[in-house]
């Protein structure tokens, strides 16, 4: 199978992204029928091709949105933020297929990062339901965290104890290395299925605040109010539109328009020229 | 260029994983390159060049964490200056033609180090390739930093460290072929860890730590039947049936 990593908000299966004024929302509503391969993508589940449309949107607010001064990661299904990285998509998966998934998908969690570090386009992550394992693995890539306080929303790690695997794609670095969690307590969180609620999760530092449900839309339309004031990005455009990247493949050669590559399959390389400004 | 070169690498990554050595070359001019850079150096404070900038700094960073043997070959008619020249520092290795390949329309290749070279193009350990080429060693990186702006030949980039080789043109093409033929005798496996061990020196970051750990860590215990064997974990999840756990630790 053939990944295509160029895509464009008109073709997203997985995302809405919504711009108003300085404000983006990027609402995470993964579609079940929409993996690239066999597997349902159920509870706002990922695979590669959800975060190839993730990564796009990530550059074009960056690029294509300059107004734009905060970003809010959001989920919109009920009561669910986000499962995961899909463990059918995990089982059917080979090994260089998952090295290749994690790495492409930590690359886009620090681009998150350094859109907010270096670009001041700020992020927060609003999470409405259930943040588990990759789920909530995406929310630490946010500057700000806010649960909902609704008796049951959690945020978690559930790897260790329900699959004997990590969450090593930035979980367990980001909690200590970011967040400060102390790493006893960070022990407790990790082997905890149903994860951490409530009050708990702002004093064990896993979340920034956590707003009852009756409060939630309008505290976290505060919080981005308030984290756009920190950001120096001009308030008006026009941005740089990403328009789409020409491409043409055949056996042994991919044709962009500024470089090239030809592929050797008997010596086992690629000749890569590029082409520097004219 | 660099949405080609961000593309190019997720393409070859993901769908081309046979080819195991990437052979990283430029075509261009080296004065017009060189005024690229210092039109971007000097408006950075502007949101769009600041952009541009930090997208080049992903897209390297990128590179150098690609599972790949990158060799850069540095011939005539190439314009390995300022940004482009990241390319050969980011590469595992670098060679460079002295003089120019018989009947080439082009002078002899130059390397030529810019500002864009000596602090915004981080690497995942948060420090220039420069730094990190020559980590431990303050003065060297103070000696090539003097350099800014000088257009070396491949003797005096060879003397000043910044290329691996320098050959002539009778031993460029056996010294290439022996180079790549041997790399691809060795077990991909080993050469991912051994590049990636020798790609960052120096202190680790969060960046490091988390690439290091899901490339080996996570990976590793992925590979383990206690993970994905039949009666592992990620095999029974959903079936109401514990898994059966090796208990040995390593």
């Amino acid at each position: 199978m053939n990944v295509d990593f160029r895509t464009h908000p008109d073709r997203y299966r997985h995302w809405h992204l919504t711009v108003t004024g300085e404000v983006a929302r990027l609402g995470m509503d993964v579609d079940e029928a929409g993996g690239l391969g066999p597997w349902e993508l159920k509870m706002n589940s990922y695979d590669l091709g959800v975060d190839i449309e993730l990564y796009d949107a990530v550059q074009r607010l960056r690029f294509e949105h300059p107004e734009v001064k905060v970003v809010v990661i959001e989920s919109l299904k009920e009561r669910i933020f986000c499962a995961g990285a899909n463990i059918k998509m995990l089982g059917c998966s080979t090994h260089p297929e998952k090295v290749n998934f994690c790495k492409f998908t930590n690359e886009t969690r620090n681009g998150i990062e350094d859109a907010s570090d270096n670009s001041q386009q700020r992020y927060l992550a609003a999470i409405n339901g259930s943040a588990a394992g990759g789920g909530y693995e995406l929310a630490l890539a946010a500057d700000h965290i806010i649960l909902v306080d609704d008796g049951t929303a959690s945020v978690a790690l559930p790897e260790v104890p329900l699959l004997a695997v990590l969450p090593g794609t930035g979980g367990l670095t980001r909690l200590l290395d970011k967040r400060f969690v102390r790493r006893d307590l960070a022990d407790v969180f990790s082997t905890v299925e149903e994860g951490i609620k409530g009050r708990k999760a702002v004093e064990w530092r896993l979340v920034d605040e956590t707003i009852p449900t009756s409060r939630f839309a309008a505290g976290v339309d505060e919080r981005l109010a308030e984290m756009a004031m920190t950001s120096d990005r001009p308030s008006e455009g026009p941005g740089i539109e990403l328009t789409p990247l020409k491409r043409e493949i055949t056996d042994t050669t991919i044709r962009y328009p500024s470089l090239e590559i030809e592929l050797d399959r008997d010596l086992a390389t690629a000749t890569i020229v590029i082409h520097g400004p004219t | 260029m660099t949405r080609s070169l961000d593309d190019a690498i997720l393409h070859l990554r993901t769908n081309e994983r046979e080819i195991g050595t990437w052979l990283l070359k430029t075509q261009g001019d080296v004065d017009v390159t060189a005024d690229h850079d210092a039109f971007l150096l000097s408006h950075v404070d502007h949101w769009a060049v600041r952009e541009i900038v930090l997208y080049i700094k992903r897209t390297l960073r990128r590179l150098d964490q690609t599972s790949r043997t990158t060799f850069t070959l540095i011939e005539p008619g190439s314009c390995f200056v300022g940004w482009l020249a990241e390319i050969a520092l980011a590469a595992d290795r670098s060679y460079m033609l002295e003089g120019t390949f018989e009947g080439s329309e082009h002078t002899e290749p130059i390397f030529q180090l810019t500002g864009m070279n000596a602090g915004p193009l981080t690497m995942d350990n948060h420090l220039t390739r420069l730094t990190t080429r020559f980590w431990g060693r303050d003065d060297a990186v103070a000696r090539v930093e003097s350099l800014v702006g000088e257009p070396l030949d491949a003797v005096e980039a060879s003397d000043a460290e910044l290329v691996t080789f320098a050959y002539d043109d009778i031993d460029w093409d056996d010294e290439l072929r022996l180079a790549i033929e041997e790399r691809a005798s060795f077990s991909p496996d080993a050469l991912t860890g051994m590049e990636a061990n020798l790609r960052f020196p120096g202190p680790e970051t969060m960046e490091t730590k988390i690439f290091g750990r899901l490339t080996a860590w996570q990976n590793w215990i992925f590979t383990r039947p206690n993970a994905s064997g039949s009666d592992g974990a990620l095999q029974r999840y959903g079936t109401g049936r514990r898994p059966d756990f090796d208990r040995k630790r390593t």
